[in-house]
């Protein structure tokens, strides 16, 4: 009986800690976002974020890429890098936690749920996170950071592919030792329920996918690729920069087959040969709609380990929710903007390859705390009914996502003629004054959805 | 019971206030101690240093005249690596080192130099100004010599996961009067850091 209080009491007690979990009220962050108010985002999620001015820390790596990533919008771009710099700095501690941090917090989401885990950030969060940090920079004429921040991006998708092979090969050793081990193993249960075909026909019905969504070649992200090569192209300053800004370009084409790609594939090779220019030329870079999220869903698993003195059997897991595109493409002036990168499909994948751990934690965590609740109903069914419902109310999916992102990158590039281009977007036609001064031009379009006129930046080279 | 709380205690308050490190001065030029994976001033002066020894030892580089010295203009040097580096801190060891040689002298007229070159030049209009005391024109002497060159940045993850930063430092010494490159230097700097993270 004594026991069975306790346990109640444990429960009870980290019931408690769901008040000050990372759970993400984010409905306000996302209509902001979602009808562009992006002043109002950004104050929102840096609030959220724990953004520490005098010490340029921040405490929820999650809210402070929401901030970072909606300060940008906001034009707020040398904060918008504060946060990022600092986002990164928990970024750094979160990769070199020690394993007694991680079996700590695994060991607490045992009893709880994955969102007491710390926000682990994904691969693309980093890549991005260095992508806005070189586009603020881009937008604030200092090229010589933002090259610095290129290079950073580049390097993570390096590192990335690397994680994700390294990835890759864990899972199949682990397949082959489970496959040798003949001797019982406690986890044997966990595994069968994973890999049975029931449990993925169940889940399959629920919306989850498990090979839906290949990754790039390489694990590429091809908008930093791209927006690498472009920073060469229009900053380039030697024939080996419109080189590597030809090995960027050469890369995303392989990975789109954009006709636009190609065209700056064949420019930057004309400007490593020293032919060429890219004097009065206009690139257009659209941000289209709004990136996949995850959501929670419920659903009992018929595991045989639960009788009928259990009174909650259910489990809950996220699965990815496809937000719309504002546009299929705009028009500059007779030009139609093209993908080059599809959010979408790098989220799905790195969400897919995730999700077997995803669900061995869930499933874990199912039997151990219905074999402990039943243990206390064997004992006092009263109590057992009570530790029931607070299992009901710890079941809970981690949802976090960086919801920020655009689903689509797109781009395209014209001559300009006039001092101005048109800009055309849906029933929005919007002119965009040039500084005739410059003799190139970025011209970024951001669109979260069509019914809310596309916010425009322009840099002027 | 009230011995072990206070144990208890006090082994909390050594954990949590062992973290803290005192400010203490460090040797800068040390490459054995308090060493980074990004760029630290030991790495700039071992770079520049070795490279302007070269630069000073290489006989294309001798004035004609004896007392000659030739009139060198620090160039662009591009930051391509990840660290966010000026890269003045490698130029400065280097203007340093040639200026005090006796072989060259650096101008700051130009890009990038200093302003009051031109700026003081406006004061020939000034009422208030002594007019014979306004440097004139045609004064200025244009540069014999253009350092220009790059800093580059290679990481690769080795076979224990840990990653192997190097740094390229490339210069080049181009004679503005042929466009000739009368000098050119690299020198790579090597590391191996924690692969769990990132470099910077």
């Amino acid at each position: 009986m004594k026991k069975s209080l306790l346990l109640i009491v444990t429960t009870a007690a980290l019931t408690g800690c769901a008040g000050v979990m990372p759970t993400k009220s984010n409905q306000e962050f996302t209509s902001a976002t979602h009808s562009g108010n992006y002043t109002a985002a950004s104050q929102f999620a840096l609030e959220k974020s724990g953004f520490d001015p005098e010490k340029q820390t921040v405490s929820d790596i999650l809210w402070a890429i929401e901030a970072g990533a909606a300060l940008n919008y906001a034009g707020d771009y040398e904060l918008s890098n504060q946060v990022f710099d600092a986002t990164e700095k928990s970024m750094k501690e979160v990769d070199q936690e020690g394993f007694v941090s991680n079996s700590l917090q695994t060991g607490l989401s045992m009893v709880g749920n994955d969102t007491f885990l710390d926000y682990e950030q994904t691969q693309y969060d980093g890549v991005m996170t260095n992508t806005y940090k070189a586009w603020n920079f881009m937008l604030t004429g200092d090229y010589n950071n933002a090259r610095v921040e290129w290079n950073r991006a580049e390097e993570r998708q390096r590192r990335a592919a690397e994680f994700f092979a390294e990835q890759i090969k864990e899972q199949e050793e682990k397949l082959k030792e489970e496959g040798e081990d003949s001797k019982f193993n406690p986890a044997e249960f966990v595994a069968k329920t994973l890999n049975s075909d029931e449990t993925r026909a169940m889940l399959e019905e629920k919306g989850v996918t498990f090979d839906q969504w290949k990754p790039y070649e390489g694990f590429v992200n091809p908008y930093t690729t791209y927006s690498y090569g472009l920073n060469l192209l229009l900053n380039g300053k030697s024939s080996s920069d419109f080189n590597k800004a030809a090995d960027a370009f050469k890369r995303v084409y392989g990975l789109t087959n954009s006709a636009q790609v190609k065209a700056d594939l064949d420019l930057a090779k004309s400007l490593a040969k020293g032919s060429k220019s890219t004097d009065n030329m206009v690139w257009v870079i659209f941000e289209n709609g709004e990136s996949m999220v995850k959501e929670e869903f419920r659903l009992d698993l018929p595991l045989f380990l639960f009788t009928e003195d259990v009174a909650y059997t259910g489990i809950a897991l996220p699965r990815l929710k496809a937000r719309d595109q504002a546009f299929p493409n705009i028009e500059v002036e007779g030009v139609k903007t093209e993908v080059i990168a599809d959010m979408d499909k790098i989220i799905g994948a790195e969400f897919e390859k995730n999700y077997n751990m995803v669900l061995t934690r869930e499933i874990t965590r199912t039997i151990l705390k219905t074999v402990a609740q039943k243990q206390i109903n064997d004992s006092n069914p009263l109590a057992g009914f009570a530790a029931g419902v607070l299992q009901g109310a710890m079941t809970k999916a981690d949802t976090r996502t960086f919801t920020s992102l655009p689903k689509q990158y797109q781009t395209a590039h014209v001559k300009r003629s006039g001092d101005s281009i048109k800009v055309k977007a849906g029933n929005y036609e919007i002119p965009v004054s040039l500084d005739t001064s410059s003799k190139r031009h970025i011209v970024h379009v951001k669109a979260a959805s069509s019914s809310s006129e596309p916010l425009i930046r322009v840099i002027n080279l | 019971m009230l011995k072990l709380k206070t144990l208890a205690a006090t082994i909390l308050a050594i954990t949590i206030t062992g973290c803290t490190t005192p400010t203490a001065y460090i040797n800068a030029e040390s490459k054995t101690e308090n060493i980074v994976a990004g760029l630290s001033y030991a790495d700039f002066k071992g770079a520049a240093e070795s490279m302007s020894d070269e630069i000073i030892a290489n006989k294309m580089l001798d004035h004609p005249d004896a007392n000659g010295r030739y009139i060198l203009f620090v160039s662009d040097i591009t930051n391509d690596t990840m660290q966010r580096i000026d890269t003045d801190q490698l130029a400065k060891s280097i203007r340093v080192k040639l200026t005090n040689s006796g072989k060259f002298l650096v101008t700051n007229a130009f890009t990038d130099g200093d302003k009051a070159v031109a700026q003081m030049r406006q004061l020939k209009d000034s009422e208030m100004v002594k007019q014979s005391s306004v440097k004139g024109a045609g004064q200025v002497y244009a540069p014999d010599f253009s350092l220009s060159g790059k800093i580059m940045q290679r990481n690769n993850t080795m076979d224990n996961s840990d990653t192997r930063i190097e740094y390229y430092f490339q210069l080049s010494l181009t004679n503005l009067e042929n466009g000739l490159s009368y000098w050119e230097g690299e020198r790579v700097v090597g590391k191996v850091a924690d692969g769990d993270t990132v470099s910077w």
